[in-house]
């Protein structure tokens, strides 16, 4: 499992993280100071640090720099805007600085970037006993193969890393057509029949009325 | 044109001429003396000759020789070979006609040089004759009842000469004087000019916005004193320009402050609503997120109300009306104890009963926002104290102001460092986040408490020791 680490002193902010990556997956540790987290870091091994800026005792910039020696990428995670602050978090070997507020889609997107980026993500994604090798563009059920067009493989894609997470429909435009949603448009339907009926995903698929579409692992929910 | 050159024409232009009519008033002066000696000279010699001429006229007349015109040639002639020297001549006009010339020629003379002439009188004239000056002198008597005239004619060069030599001389002297005097003048202007131009080219810099420069006093003439009052007047707007710095940048932390702080509950409010809709939640992440978007928004709202109240205290003068310190204390009673016993913390309230001129909402806003810094310091079971005392007199005097009253609260918590008592009173300052968080502060309520205070012009004083405890204490001054 992918270990990692949040450094947020904001505890309302560090449990929104943790219950969003935990929910996607990965595996998550928290830290409420720059000490405590150069502590953590110590003993322990991560493959990403999301770490915000102003943090009491040792500040994210100080903070990066060790984490820089320890070869493992970061994404700063911060209130601070400014075009000078995000030069400097980025300078500082981070590879990728978000701005608060932030969207949990964004967040679990940029996360996976980072991971791919590192050849952390594994390479294969895996749902039930569907295996999607998104790099040489593979999707097999069962250890059969099954042909997707270019569409219906990046929102399979998009679905399964973004599992257990209602996908918007503006959203799901956005990322797989790069066009405005229109509600009379019928194309994210069609495509999302078709998921369904080649891969057996008829239950897995929900839709969620009047907002999109969740792709949902059976044993996770629990209400 | 530069000031040195200013300074070194109008000094030539006035030495020019004062050196001009002196030079003109003593060259006129000298010719006048020189002319008037050769006058003089002149007619001394014509007095010699008409004398000499007459008496031997007479010694002819008496000689019985009444031949007069003839006569008179010859007595001339010998007269004129006794006494007259080369470059002078003698000229004689007998009843209007000339009986005798020594050079042959008539003199050149107006008729008016013998008309209203008397006995005894004498004219005389000033000519020039081929390149030189004549003074012709006649003088008149009455021979035989006609008109004698004896005109002598002497060169009267000389005067003229030395006007003319004068002049040439004058003009170099004064040419010398001035070429001098100019270069003297050049560099005088130059060492008095030296400290303006300095001024000048720090001036420049001030300007440029480089403050931190410092003249050296040159001298306490009128100079020096400009370069002192430059001085103070880089090191006063060196001193409005750090002002206005400050300002704008306590201004820009201040809006960090606020975006920062403002930017923690939305994204908790945004991020759980997010997730709210886009996630089946168990039963605890449900009340979880709901319970951090409730107090997130309350957080919101508190900070909101305060902001707002600072921004109106800021805009707006507060009236002060006489406060009795009892009704002050009992007010504070029936807020503040309910509040302390969820946390089992006893208020020791002691208040001295006196009159303090204030904004009786505002003060009781100040002495809350005290308790409840108080409380969040404090464990529970601990003791908030708020004592209240007049001052006596002999105490320290502020801005020559009289102490009149002190109020304190104490508390026996954690304490906090020097360095960040001397930050309390910034906005959204807090000395322990978490535990600020915890307990639903958003670090306005000390900024608040000592704008009040200022306002009130009264002081905030705090004293604290790191796991001893706080104490703020709020000190009136009498009112002018």
């Amino acid at each position: 499992m992918i270990q990692i680490l949040i450094v947020e002193d904001e505890k309302p902010i560090s449990d929104l993280i943790r219950l969003n990556l935990t929910k996607a997956g990965y595996g998550c540790t928290c830290a409420y100071d720059g000490l405590e987290a150069a502590d953590i870091l110590e003993e322990q091994s991560f493959d990403l640090v999301i770490l915000d800026i102003m943090l009491p005792h040792v500040d994210g910039f100080e903070l990066m720099e060790y984490i820089r020696s320890l070869k493992i990428p970061a994404i700063f995670l911060t209130a601070k805007s400014s075009l000078e602050d995000r030069v400097k978090g980025l300078t500082s070997g981070a590879e990728d600085y978000m701005v608060k507020p932030f969207e949990i889609v964004e967040l679990l997107a940029r996360v996976n970037i980072v991971l791919r980026r590192y050849h952390k993500a594994g390479q294969l994604l895996t749902f039930a006993d569907i295996v999607v090798d998104a790099e040489n563009q593979k999707v097999t059920k069962a250890g059969k193969e099954v042909i997707l067009t270019p569409k219906e493989l990046g929102l399979l894609i998009l679905l399964m890393r973004n599992r257990n997470i209602t996908l918007f429909r503006e959203r799901i435009y956005e990322e797989i057509w790069g066009t405005e949603y229109s509600v009379e448009s019928r194309t994210l339907d069609l495509h999302i029949q078709r998921l369904r009926k080649k891969l057996d995903l008829k239950d897995a698929i929900k839709t969620v009325f009047k907002a999109g579409y969740r792709l949902e692992e059976a044993h996770e929910v629990s209400v | 044109m530069k000031f040195r050159y200013k300074v070194l024409l109008t000094n030539l232009i006035l030495l020019s001429l004062s050196l001009w009519l002196v030079g003109y008033f003593m060259i006129r002066k000298n010719f006048e003396l020189a002319q008037n000696t050769q006058l003089r000279n002149a007619i001394v010699e014509n007095n010699l000759v008409q004398s000499s001429v007459e008496y031997e006229l007479l010694q002819m007349i008496n000689n019985g020789n009444v031949r007069i015109s003839e006569s008179l040639s010859e007595i001339a002639e010998r007269v004129m070979g006794g006494m007259f020297v080369e470059s002078s001549s003698l000229y004689v006009r007998y009843a209007d006609a000339y009986v005798y010339s020594s050079d042959g020629e008539e003199a050149h003379i107006s008729e008016s040089l013998f008309e209203e002439l008397d006995v005894g009188g004498k004219n005389y004239m000033i000519c020039r004759e081929k390149e030189q000056y004549f003074i012709y002198v006649t003088s008149y008597s009455n021979v035989d009842k006609r008109q004698l005239c004896i005109i002598s004619k002497q060169e009267a060069s000389d005067a003229y000469n030395m006007l003319e030599e004068q002049i040439q001389y004058f003009r170099m002297l004064t040419l010398g004087i001035v070429l001098s005097a100019s270069v003297l003048m050049y560099l005088i202007s130059m060492l008095l000019t030296r400290p303006l131009e300095k001024l000048n080219q720090v001036t420049g810099e001030i300007t440029a916005g480089n403050y931190e420069i410092h003249l050296k006093a040159a001298g306490r003439d009128e100079v020096g004193q400009l370069a002192e009052n430059v001085n103070v007047m880089a090191g006063a707007i060196r001193e409005r320009v750090e002002e206005l710095n400050d300002m704008i940048h306590r201004r820009e932390q201040f809006v960090a402050d606020f975006t920062h702080e403002i930017k923690t509950p939305m994204t908790t409010i945004i991020g759980y609503a997010d997730m709210l809709r886009s996630m089946e939640l168990s039963r605890e992440e449900l009340m979880m997120a709901s319970n951090y978007i409730f107090s997130e928004g309350k957080r919101l709202e508190a900070m909101s109300g305060k902001l707002f109240e600072l921004i109106y205290l800021n805009r707006h003068e507060i009236e002060k009306t006489p406060v009795h310190t009892d009704d002050l204390q009992r007010e504070l009673l029936r807020i503040a104890v309910p509040i302390l016993e969820r946390k089992q913390i006893e208020l020791k309230a002691d208040v001295e009963p006196a009159v303090v001129m204030g904004d009786k909402e505002l003060l009781i806003t100040v002495c809350m926002n005290l308790i409840d810094n108080a409380r969040k310091a404090s464990e529970e079971g601990s003791v908030i104290e708020l004592i209240g005392r007049s001052c006596k007199d002999g105490e320290i005097l502020e801005n020559d102001c009289k102490p009149v009253y002190s109020l304190r609260v104490t508390d026996y918590g954690i304490g906090m460092s020097k360095e960040d008592a001397a930050h309390i009173c910034d906005e959204f300052y807090m000395v322990d986040k978490s535990r600020s968080r915890k307990e639903g502060g958003a670090g306005l309520g000390l900024s608040l408490t000592a704008l009040i205070i200022k306002r009130h012009q009264a002081v905030l004083q705090v004293e604290s020791v790191q796991g001893e405890g706080t104490t703020m204490r709020v000190i009136f001054y009498e009112t002018k």
